[in-house]
């Protein structure tokens, strides 16, 4: 039965994690590009801000500094996105490798978070952007939906509609990324091979969806607020990380 | 680490457990729709409260009856959901443990648990308010003085060592005070297992409870408002009509309200408790797998029965 089946994952993989601490070593990574982020826009923000006011103060009218000063910044701003998209593919581009290491009873080193990097990382990159661009572009239509939803479903449901709406979409896009690594797909038939297996396992996917993001929001929170600045990514990041293989785990079960 | 293991089969467990039997439902099922028409009831009193003003004006004596009786409905529908709960409890824990023991249930076993353990159940909750206001204040500066950790692990443990108290005492068939003896002395040779469980327990029903964290600065910003009317610079005339003739005109969209809120809160709090029983009930056939599979072997299960 299915629920046996996740329980399985889960049990094994807990076993795993406990045998090869190496699969944590991407927590810290994103902690790293976290802070390198917030650096950059603190930065550009700053310097686009006040080389803007003082390019233009003297001499221009108030839209012509406004624009002097969000030009540059709007310009920062999409740069960084690329740079935290290349950087967020990294990561998981490597931390499946690592995965992949550790499930096939290899200690995860350095190698293996490098090793296909080059490969797949531009999928990745891709099939990201590519989402990315579907929610802009059809963002007219995904706003009117939602508000729809929200009025019928998410309101009259205390919220929990809200909850299993996110679940259910988490559970179509959760594997796209494994799917490329894995089984050295392309970006559409990696999302294929993802919501293919949500449509066919869709119980099992969305148990595991719903765990994490109730298991990961609580446990960030353990230590209440101030806690959860100074730890919460730690342990909130180890246990996605132990849910990211019985995903892993799952996938591999279900192809 | 085998112990902690030992917890992914207690879910197996308890799933094929819940999908077995299914009357472990109805109980809070029939709650659930108390519940949902008694406040359906009270928001139908408030509705006449509120058009009685608007056609008596607002009359002292009406103003004081309005009060009591909304006061009268508050105090009922908080006694009655506190004694509805503890019914239910003994009731499903009595449901819980024929369920694990006998792998099935027949008839009877919920009002037979409310029969066995009602009093034991009402005993444990009235303690635990008792520790809780003990405990208060300890809690507040331990809370303040930890950065506010406090407040989210005191709680936490507090759950760890008395989660398995009634467990005890229906699953042992003993008093209140053998039962927390029992139950604490698993908490402490299962801590980190049973530690686990409870986080995810919570994990799954705190999520409705999620607010705590964005609530404390309402009262700042009412006060920046008022601050932000004072300091307007237009001389807002007040309306010249009276509060009876404002009630009066403002009637049909509180009507409206009404009508639109009565049926979209009662669906919400059926829904809401729907999802939450669904893990309430799981967890709780967890908690007994976990402690009737810690101490008895498989004879001693069927020994207990018979």
């Amino acid at each position: 039965m299915w629920f046996d089946y996740l329980m399985d994952d889960g049990r094994d993989s807990f076993e795993l994690v406990g045998e090869y601490k190496g699969v944590f070593i991407p927590v810290f990574l994103k902690l790293l590009i976290t802070f390198i982020m917030g650096i950059y826009i603190v930065l550009s923000i700053g310097i686009s801000a006040v080389s803007g006011v003082f390019s233009g103060i003297s001499k221009a009218r108030e839209i012509e500094v406004l624009i002097s000063i969000l030009a540059p910044m709007g310009i920062s701003l999409f740069l960084g996105y690329f740079i935290y998209l290349i950087l967020w593919a990294l990561i998981e581009v490597g931390s499946i490798n690592l995965y992949c290491a550790a499930l096939n009873g290899q200690k995860p080193t350095s190698e293996h978070f490098f090793s296909g990097i080059m490969s797949y990382i531009g999928k990745v990159f891709g099939g990201k952007l590519f989402i990315h661009f579907l929610v802009v572009i059809l963002s007219p239509l995904w706003i009117v939906l939602f508000v729809l939803y929200s009025v019928i479903i998410g309101i009259t449901t205390a919220g929990w509609g809200f909850v299993f709406m996110t679940v259910v979409i988490g559970a179509y896009f959760a594997t796209w990324t494994i799917a490329i690594v894995n089984d050295d797909l392309g970006v559409f038939a990696g999302l294929g091979a993802s919501f293919r297996l949500a449509r066919r396992h869709f119980k099992p996917m969305f148990i595991l969806i719903l765990s994490t993001i109730f298991i990961v929001r609580y446990t960030s929170w353990l230590l209440g607020p101030i806690g959860y600045f100074i730890l919460g990514w730690l342990i909130g990041g180890v246990v996605r990380t132990y849910f990211r293989i019985v995903l892993y785990k799952t996938y591999l079960r279900y192809n | 680490m085998k112990n902690i293991v030992k917890l992914f089969d207690y879910f197996k467990q308890a799933f094929h457990l819940n999908v077995e039997n299914k009357r472990l439902y109805m109980p809070q099922i029939v709650l659930i729709l108390i519940k949902t028409c008694l406040y359906l009831f009270f928001g139908i009193f408030l509705y006449q409260v509120m058009v009685s003003f608007g056609q008596t004006g607002f009359s002292e004596i009406l103003i004081r009856n309005a009060l009591f009786g909304m006061g009268g409905w508050i105090i009922g529908m908080v006694v009655f959901t506190i004694l509805a709960g503890i019914v239910l409890e003994a009731g499903l824990y009595n449901m819980y443990k024929v369920c694990i023991f006998d792998k099935e249930l027949i008839s009877g076993e919920f009002f037979q648990g409310v029969r066995k353990n009602f009093f034991k159940f009402l005993i444990t909750d009235i303690i635990m308010v008792i520790f809780w206001l003990l405990l208060l204040i300890p809690y507040i500066i331990v809370g303040v003085l930890s950065l506010l950790t406090g407040f989210v692990l005191i709680p936490l443990i507090v759950t760890i060592f008395t989660i398995m108290w009634k467990v005890s005492m229906v699953v042992e068939d003993i008093f209140v005070i053998e039962g927390l003896k029992r139950g604490f002395h698993f908490a402490v040779d299962n801590f980190i297992p049973l530690g686990l469980l409870v986080i995810v327990r919570e994990s799954f029903l705190n999520i409705g409870n999620g607010s705590w964290r964005s609530n404390s600065s309402s009262g700042d910003s009412s006060e920046s408002a008022s601050g932000f009317m004072e300091d307007l610079p237009v001389d807002i005339k007040p309306p010249e009509f009276s509060v009876r003739e404002g009630y009066v005109k403002a009637l049909p969209y509180i009507r409206m309200g009404f009508y639109i809120l009565l049926p979209v809160i009662s669906i919400a709090i059926i829904v809401g408790s729907l999802v939450r029983m669904v893990f309430q009930i799981f967890f709780g056939l967890a908690s007994f797998i976990m402690y009737v599979d810690n101490n008895f072997t498989a004879n001693d299960m069927y020994t207990e029965v018979e």
